[in-house]
């Protein structure tokens, strides 16, 4: 296995074929994800050559192959899509420029010494061991449980504010009584 | 006195300061050692092993933590949410909260009310 630094992923031969064959494209995809390890090492794809129309059907694509491998953008490693016109996304980690990537998996190759590959074995098995959990799965309720909190702040926020007015009106009652 | 042996007698005095330094100290005997045997060792060498070591015990550190939550913390949140429960009850406490307010309002002698007259006659009630 590599060491976790940043690799990009070719996808030049998927600019060859048109991308109205969704199959074709899917088939390439699958390949893709298995050679360049997505979610095994952090990767990043350029995509600036690609049209707008079919960056949009190729990042669709891409979604959909990878949820069916189960494999997940973000964890344990991310994929960035690289594309200056590309300023988010709901599934993929997006970045304007490769310079622009955050500077954590930017690392030299080396020659590992003995303690150095004895910490890269046991990153390899709690690499697996997170990439074992079914993560699409997780990051869905996560993001339930999320959406759930905020309705919970929404409630409390307006509970304080009716507290507050009550709280006020009881006062100058009061006042007004004394 | 060298650093080396400053450092050695430190240790020996309290291990426990040193821990989580002992790559620094490896690096410190490792370079006295080269500087020895092949007459000189460039520093940026020593610091360069570090960083990998360093970015490497970093990730797994970042791994372990990822693990953990997505086992141990996110099976809590499965299954012992506090979320709907505090959901429940601030709903119920809003409920309360409104019927108490709109009461206080809709009062005979309420400041609203009070205003609401001031608002009228001055406008619209005024001219009749």
């Amino acid at each position: 296995m590599k060491l976790p630094v940043y690799t990009e992923i070719n996808i030049d031969e998927l600019t060859k074929i048109d991308f109205k064959d969704e199959e074709l494209i899917k088939a390439e995809l699958k390949k893709i994800i298995k050679k360049g390890k997505i979610g095994k090492i952090p990767n990043y794809i350029v995509t600036h050559h690609l049209s707008d129309e079919n960056l949009k059907s190729f990042l669709k694509l891409l979604q959909s192959t990878m949820e069916k491998l189960g494999s997940s953008p973000k964890f344990p490693y991310p994929t960035y899509i690289i594309n200056e016109k590309l300023s988010d996304h709901p599934y993929f980690f997006t970045s304007y420029s490769v310079e622009r990537l955050p500077p954590h998996f930017f690392k030299k190759i080396k020659r590992l010494k003995a303690k150095e590959q004895l910490l890269f074995t046991k990153i390899q098995v709690v690499g697996d061991k997170v990439s074992n959990n079914p993560l699409a799965e997780k990051l869905q309720l996560l993001k339930q449980q999320a959406n759930r909190n905020r309705e919970l702040a929404d409630l409390t926020f307006e509970l304080a504010t009716y507290e507050q007015a009550i709280e006020e009106i009881k006062n100058l009652k009061k006042e007004h009584s004394v | 006195m060298k650093k080396k042996d400053i450092v050695k007698k430190a240790i020996e005095n309290n291990p426990e300061d040193f821990k989580g330094f002992e790559e620094v100290v490896d690096i410190l005997d490792f370079e006295d050692e080269n500087i020895k045997k092949k007459g000189g060792i460039t520093q940026d060498k020593g610091v360069d092993s570090f960083h990998l070591y360093s970015f490497l015990d970093q990730e797994l550190n970042r791994l372990n933590l990822l693990d953990q939550f997505f086992t141990f913390k996110f099976s809590n949140i499965e299954d012992y949410s506090p979320t709907e429960k505090l959901i429940q009850m601030q709903s119920i406490k809003l409920h309360q909260a409104r019927e108490e307010l709109t009461a206080m309002i809709l009062e005979d002698d309420s400041t609203f009310l009070k205003r609401m007259e001031f608002l009228w006659n001055s406008s619209i009630g005024g001219n009749n």
